[in-house]
């Protein structure tokens, strides 16, 4: 597990570093589909399991690959060169890592993990074994259909808005418009 | 005396002249101009009737018990009071409590008797004017003012009511603004009277403060009745304001009279009093005769628990009075302008009226006082018809011969002329004799006080027959004065009301030299301001009688002589004593003096910070804050690069900083 | 598993903390878009890494209508992006400073 974990984080980390990093656009996005690989073999390892699927199928499959196909249409202005090391990339620098910093401290001081691996005793009403028991998905449909039912009507309103504003603004102008 | 009705009679004695005042004020000159003639009069005669009324209560009480204490408005209350309402510890308060008494009542029935037939004569003599509606709602806002001043039993609203008088005065005065020697009148009237305000302040101040009660403790009263009571000597050595005659008591008494002399313009406050002829005649007539210029004398009345404590101040308060009085009767003895001299004849007749409130004959100046009122103010109402008459030509050099076609005004004239000058059986005689007794009784060894005051009376009657023959007999000096005619009907009935009064009031009381058979009037004030000091001698007492009369009637005599048999020629006194005759015409150089030494540092004092200070320092602060700002203001702007990044920068950076603070405050 | 925990969170942090560097670092307003998109991947991974150690679904259900709004805003973004490009502005962020004083 733990090696597994370990592999996954540096492919994350180091297809983020590809996205900051890399000079050719098209690069940056092929860095980010990794990342989001990686990232779905950590979500299994969270017992996410439908999670992973999402993640693989949705933004990887469908979110970035819009994503490339914009990069192609822009493609002559889409080159550029590393950033130069200017006094706001130093800052910005140091605030990330300050942030990272900041963020495991917290983690590692203010909140603690129980004896039997999870953060408060006992196992609680959705803990991994329960739901494998019904599996993933109907418990996730569940309570999307339940407790969360607003913001998933509000979600399927932010598609549809969403998908109407692309439409729009993309359309062709003739001329003088 | 019910205190229900007493309370509903001085709401309306007070409210009937104010609610005249704001009706006229707040209707910005639009009423027409009948009912402001019915409106103005009007409410001071029912005040009048109200006060009347009062008085009738009054009587019907025993004397003891004439004296009442009611109150108007409750508007701020410290004291602490028991569950009974009664006062458990005296604080301050801000109440309109109005007390009702001899002293107050007689205020009250000058102030809106004599008012309300000045307000009468007014509707005839302002009828030409422009600002007549402007007139009668000063005029009003005038009696409101002296009712609250003397009708107040609580010294703030005393102080609220003196200095509402004092505004009062400056627009009456500065009526005709469009003059700038009225505005510079009222002003220099105005700016007196607040010098006598820091007095009147500084005083009740101390009152304040120093005042301690039968037992020993601090009152921080402003309520007139508990500081007289406990201004007297008592048990406890810190009782009242200190040992009698101790130095606070004596201060505080030459406080309070130094408001009263610039109220009652004596010196050396008293500079304002001539300029102040400058406004309309019913003006001088109210103000300068009848009202505001004895509210001195009141205010030393009503305080005279204080003053007999303090006999230095009243020493003070007595010299001045005297000083004044001579010096008046002789400037008045050479002024041309009719109102001029019976200005001055005011200024010597309060002086007499102050030295006697000064020696504790307060009854004898309370009683010249209200014989005043009734002859000074026929005298200015008299000469308002002559003036009107000639359309507003004062100088008396250019009257004459008035008798014959002016037969009333004339003939009041005269009456007012004899009370003032003290002839027998008119008014003026029996208040100035009683008067002048009271000057006497201060020991025979000192008659020097008596003579002074003999010689103001002489001088008294020779300066206002002087008027009379210049500007009664004899031959018309101007077409104007032989085309004069009668006055109407309007102004001529006050006059003949006040010249009857002038003749008849007098034998109200009769209370001189040991002789006294009938003291109506010190009978009525008893109750406040008690017995006056012993008599002296019988038969010095006859004696100074016999004296006072016979030179009064001696100086009307030498008036005869100079101006109506011109046996002797006036120029003579000019020529053989010059420099009396140039003091007595220049005022002995008060004004010059004061303009010398504190007009002129004062003007220039404010000419250098208008010139310098205010360009330099208001202004540079203010244009340095404005810079400032400015500044500051581009240095921002700066900020605003509009380049995304630079935002996103700062974005992190202060999301960073707010996770650390959260993360120290979690931890 | 349960010593994992600080790791899934640091590593959150590291990617979001990147993310939040390109988007103050890169001139290309689509290298921008990216970098957002990986800031909002990160937060995903906190939000199950949470729903996982809690016991609870909520995490997982935020997490999954946090995916389907990346994905209108970047249809969206994607759209004014070609709109912006268009318009013969290029996608060089720091040409567009209209909101300069």
């Amino acid at each position: 597990m733990t090696v597994v974990f370990g592999i996954a984080a540096v492919v994350a980390f180091l297809g983020a570093l590809g996205v900051v990093l890399s000079r050719r656009t098209l690069y940056s996005a092929l860095s980010l589909v990794l990342n989001m690989a990686a990232l779905a073999v950590l979500f299994l390892l969270l017992d996410a399991q439908f999670l992973a699927a999402v993640q693989i199928i949705v933004y990887a499959g469908a979110v970035m690959v819009l994503f490339v196909f914009i990069i192609a249409l822009l493609a002559p202005a889409a080159e550029e060169r590393i950033p130069r090391l200017e006094w706001r990339v130093l800052l910005g620098g140091l605030a990330a890592i300050g942030f990272t910093v900041v963020v495991g401290r917290l983690t590692l001081n203010g909140i603690t993990v129980g004896a039997n691996g999870h953060l408060h005793g006992g196992l609680g009403p959705f803990s991994p074994q329960l739901v494998n028991a019904h599996g993933q998905v109907q418990t996730l449909g569940e309570q999307l259909f339940t407790t969360f039912l607003l913001p998933f009507e509000l979600t399927s309103l932010l598609l549809l808005v969403a998908a109407v504003g692309a439409v729009y603004l993309s359309r062709h102008r003739r001329a003088g418009e | 005396m019910n205190p229900n009705s007493t309370l509903a009679l001085s709401a309306v004695a007070l409210g009937l002249p104010t609610a005249g005042f704001l009706v006229n004020a707040l209707s910005a000159g639009r009423l027409p101009r009948r009912v402001v003639s019915l409106l103005g009069p009007g409410v001071v005669l029912g005040a009048f009737v109200a006060t009347v009324v009062l008085l009738v209560q009054l009587l019907g009480q025993p004397p003891a018990a004439r004296g009442i204490t009611v109150t108007l408005w409750q508007w701020l209350d410290l004291s602490v009071r028991s569950g009974s309402g009664a006062v458990a510890k005296t604080g301050f308060n801000a109440n309109l409590t109005v007390r009702i008494d001899p002293l107050s009542l007689l205020m009250m029935l000058v102030i809106t008797g004599v008012g309300g037939l000045i307000h009468v004569y007014s509707v005839g003599y302002m009828a030409e004017d422009p600002g007549y509606n402007r007139f009668f709602a000063y005029m009003n806002l005038f009696i409101t003012s002296m009712l609250v001043l003397v009708m107040s039993d609580s010294l703030v609203f005393l102080i609220i009511g003196w200095a509402m008088v004092a505004f009062a005065s400056y627009v009456l005065i500065a009526f005709w603004y469009q003059r700038p020697s009225a505005v510079a009148a009222g002003r220099k009237a105005f700016i007196t009277q607040v010098i006598g305000d820091v007095g009147l302040v500084l005083g009740t101040f101390l009152i304040f403060l120093n005042l301690r009660g039968g037992d020993g403790q601090l009152l921080h009263t402003v309520d007139l009745q508990t500081i007289f009571a406990n201004v007297g000597p008592g048990p406890h050595l810190h009782n009242g304001l200190g040992p009698m005659g101790g130095g606070l008591v004596t201060v505080i008494g030459i406080l309070l009279f130094v408001g009263a002399a610039a109220k009652s313009a004596q010196w050396p406050l008293h500079t304002w009093l001539p300029d102040a002829m400058e406004g309309p005649t019913p003006v001088s007539a109210l103000i300068h005769a009848a009202t505001m210029v004895t509210a001195g004398v009141y205010l030393i009345a009503r305080f005279h628990p204080i003053y007999q404590q303090a006999p230095v101040a009243g020493g003070v308060v007595a010299a001045v009075g005297m000083g004044t009085a001579v010096m008046a009767a002789v400037i008045g003895c050479t002024q041309f302008d009719i109102k001029r001299v019976i200005a001055y004849s005011t200024m010597s007749q309060i002086g007499l009226m102050i030295f006697a409130v000064g020696v504790g004959a307060y009854s004898a100046g309370m009683f010249q006082f209200f014989t005043h009122a009734c002859f000074k103010a026929l005298l200015f109402l008299a000469a308002g018809n002559v003036i009107h008459a000639l359309h507003d030509d004062q100088d008396i050099r250019e009257m004459g011969g008035l008798s014959a076609r002016m037969r009333v005004t004339f003939i009041t004239f005269v009456v007012g002329s004899l009370a003032l000058a003290g002839i027998p059986l008119f008014a003026g005689w029996f208040s100035k004799e009683e008067l002048l007794s009271a000057g006497l009784a201060l020991g025979p060894a000192v008659p020097w006080l008596w003579v002074i005051g003999v010689c103001v009376n002489v001088l008294t009657s020779f300066y206002i027959f002087r008027v009379v023959w210049i500007a009664f007999r004899g031959q018309p000096a101007t077409p104007r004065a032989a085309s004069a005619h009668e006055a109407p009907a309007v102004m001529l009935v006050p006059v003949v009301v006040l010249a009857g009064l002038a003749s008849v009031v007098g034998f109200l009381n009769i209370d001189f030299f040991g002789f006294h058979p009938l003291t109506l009037f010190s009978d009525f004030l008893r109750p406040v301001v008690g017995v006056p000091a012993a008599q002296a001698g019988d038969g010095i007492q006859a004696l100074a009688l016999l004296a006072g009369t016979v030179l009064s009637l001696g100086g009307l005599g030498v008036a005869w002589a100079v101006y109506g048999r011109k046996v002797i020629s006036p120029e003579l006194v000019s020529r053989r004593l010059p420099w009396l005759y140039q003091l007595s015409l220049q005022k002995f150089y008060w004004d010059e003096i004061y303009g010398a030494a504190l007009a002129r540092p004062g003007l220039a004092l404010a000419a250098r910070v208008r010139d310098v200070t205010e360009p330099r320092v208001f202004d540079g602060v203010i244009d340095g804050v404005r810079s400032g700002v400015s500044g500051l203001a581009d240095d921002l702007r700066s900020l605003q690069t509009g380049f995304l990044r630079e935002y996103a920068l700062v974005f992190f950076i202060c999301a960073v900083l707010g996770l650390i603070v959260l993360g120290f405050r979690l931890a | 598993m349960s010593g994992l925990f600080p790791g899934f969170l640091i590593l959150s942090a590291a990617l979001f903390a990147v993310g939040a560097l390109g988007v103050m670092v890169r001139r290309n307003l689509l290298v921008v878009f990216m970098s957002i998109e990986l800031m909002l991947n990160a937060g995903n991974l906190a939000l199950i890494t949470f729903a996982r150690y809690t016991d609870t679904m909520a995490g997982q259900v935020f997490a999954l209508i946090v995916i389907a709004v990346a994905a209108s805003e970047v249809v969206v973004g994607l759209a004014l992006i070609t709109g912006v490009y268009r318009s013969g502005r290029g996608l060089d962020v720091d040409e567009m400073s209209e909101m300069r004083e």
